[in-house]
């Protein structure tokens, strides 16, 4: 097993709680946040569902209620939206938050990525 | 084989027979004439006039009156093991005088408990409301619920506030907790979304867009998640458009559950686990496209058989169901399915006929 190339991305600070950073990544584009705790996730910029560019998506909370009119949000920064069609995404877990089609696979492709010295290092 | 007709439309003379039950002030009301019953803003064109030619009423009326046609016709032509009572009666459609509505659902319903559940035990009841009083309809199921034979609640489809309306939820809430299921049928008000049409035909074509609606309504907004017990059943709407329903509900939710948190099934599951479509009126399509269906729906337990007697679209439990469909779902469409939403208890069949839970 051949060891993992180290990409220097970005700065650190460039990649905020709330926020997406999109980076060139080869001839893709990573798209990199902030959880809540403070770790990074870099994953890949196109959206399983239909390939929309996640970077214009936009970062919230997990919407949740029990009854009618009560929405409350909880785990702020953790939930990723598409920017089409509004597909929610677990940013901790990879997984989408409403069960995927039938026979269909629709998980956020993490990267490998660490905070080293004040620069972003994502491994592939 | 048992069998099982979801949908046996029972009614009276006239709306004068209705006297014996009511309450004042509404019983001198109506023994006076001031009201004549509703009357559909539209023709029938079948040789019956809505009913089959064969089923004749003294008046004509495209409900049969006398519970010996239906002993006749239904439970002794077919050996139906049981038969659900579910009137074409519906005081919803009054749009006013809640209470002479709410006064005329009591009224049929001590009728049919006195004039028809008595008759055979092979019926069982609907229990009728006035919809457009949810406080006073709860109380009326409440009331009648103490029957053993009223195992639903008759919703009949309206043409403004579609049932998921948080207005409605007291009759949920009432259906709840007394164990009964929820039933839904067209009326001769129901519209689809540009209307009744212009013909009967265009008006018949629409009524599954009316069924669709009332499905769509009740579990995008979170009838089936506030009470995770109830169990519903969609009568005459037909069944092979739920396979679209479902994706679209199941699309729709991805994308904007946000709003809605309080639904926390996919609604596809949401129907698969607790809706019952009846298959009349039946399309004629082959067993090819029959099992099609059955497999996009996802389970073989969600449709249950109905004749729709004595309306002129009624379904022969010979004919109806394709004869090359394999025998265990021809089963279960039949009988098993029904058994099974009403927990009714059926000579032979063991277990299989405990209610679902």
């Amino acid at each position: 097993m051949s060891a993992a190339t180290r990409y220097d991305v970005c700065a650190a600070e460039e990649v905020r709680v709330g926020a997406l950073t999109p980076v060139p990544f080869g001839r893709a584009t990573l798209v990199l946040t902030r959880l809540p705790c403070g770790s990074l996730r870099a994953l890949a910029g196109r959206c399983p569902h239909q390939g929309a560019a996640l970077q214009f998506g936009c970062v919230t909370g997990l919407m949740e209620g029990e009854c009618d009119g009560a929405i409350a949000e909880s785990r702020a920064g953790e939930v990723l939206r598409c920017p089409w069609h509004g597909f929610e995404f677990d940013l901790a877990s990879g997984e989408p938050v409403v069960a995927p089609p039938a026979a269909r696979r629709m998980r956020l492709r993490f990267f490998d990525v660490s905070e080293e010295a004040g620069r972003v290092i994502v491994s592939k | 084989m048992p069998l099982i007709d979801t949908d046996v439309h029972e009614s009276f003379a006239g709306v004068k027979d209705l006297v014996p039950y009511l309450k004042p002030p509404y019983k001198d009301w109506i023994a006076a004439g001031a009201w004549r019953g509703f009357s559909q803003p539209f023709a029938y064109t079948s040789p019956g006039n809505g009913n089959r030619a064969d089923v004749t009423n003294p008046d004509g009326s495209a409900s049969v009156s006398d519970p010996a046609l239906i002993k006749r016709d239904v439970l002794d032509a077919y050996d139906v093991t049981y038969a659900l009572l579910t009137g074409y009666f519906y005081p919803t459609g009054l749009k006013m005088q809640y209470g002479l509505a709410s006064a005329m659902a009591a009224a049929y319903n001590d009728m049919v408990a006195e004039k028809w559940l008595s008759f055979d035990d092979r019926l069982r009841g609907s229990i009728q409301v006035n919809a457009r009083d949810p406080e006073a309809a709860a109380r009326e199921i409440d009331r009648m619920a103490t029957h053993p034979a009223m195992v639903q609640v008759m919703l009949p489809v309206v043409d403004d506030i579609a049932y998921g309306h948080p207005y409605y939820r007291p009759i949920f809430a009432a259906a709840d907790r007394n164990d009964l299921v929820v039933a839904f049928h067209h009326t001769v008000f129901a519209e689809g979304p540009y209307g009744m049409g212009l013909s009967y035909m265009e008006r018949h074509s629409l009524i599954p867009l009316a069924i669709m609606g009332q499905v769509i309504s009740i579990i995008l907004n979170g009838v089936f998640d506030a009470f995770p017990k109830l169990r519903f059943i969609m009568l005459e709407g037909g069944f092979s458009w739920l396979p679209h329903v479902m994706w679209r509900m199941d699309r729709e939710y991805r994308q904007g559950r946000v709003e809605v948190p309080w639904i926390k099934k996919l609604p596809s599951q949401h129907a698969r686990e607790r809706l019952r479509l009846a298959t009349q009126p039946s399309e004629d399509i082959s067993n090819e496209a029959f099992l099609k269906v059955v497999d996009l729906i996802g389970t073989d337990e969600l449709l249950v058989f109905a004749t729709d007697y004595p309306h002129f679209d009624f379904d022969d439990p010979d004919a109806a169901v394709p004869k090359g469909l394999p025998e265990e779902l021809r089963q279960k469409i039949l009988w098993k399915n029904a058994a099974s939403l009403y927990g009714f208890d059926v000579p032979g069949a063991g277990a299989v006929a405990e209610a679902a839970e």
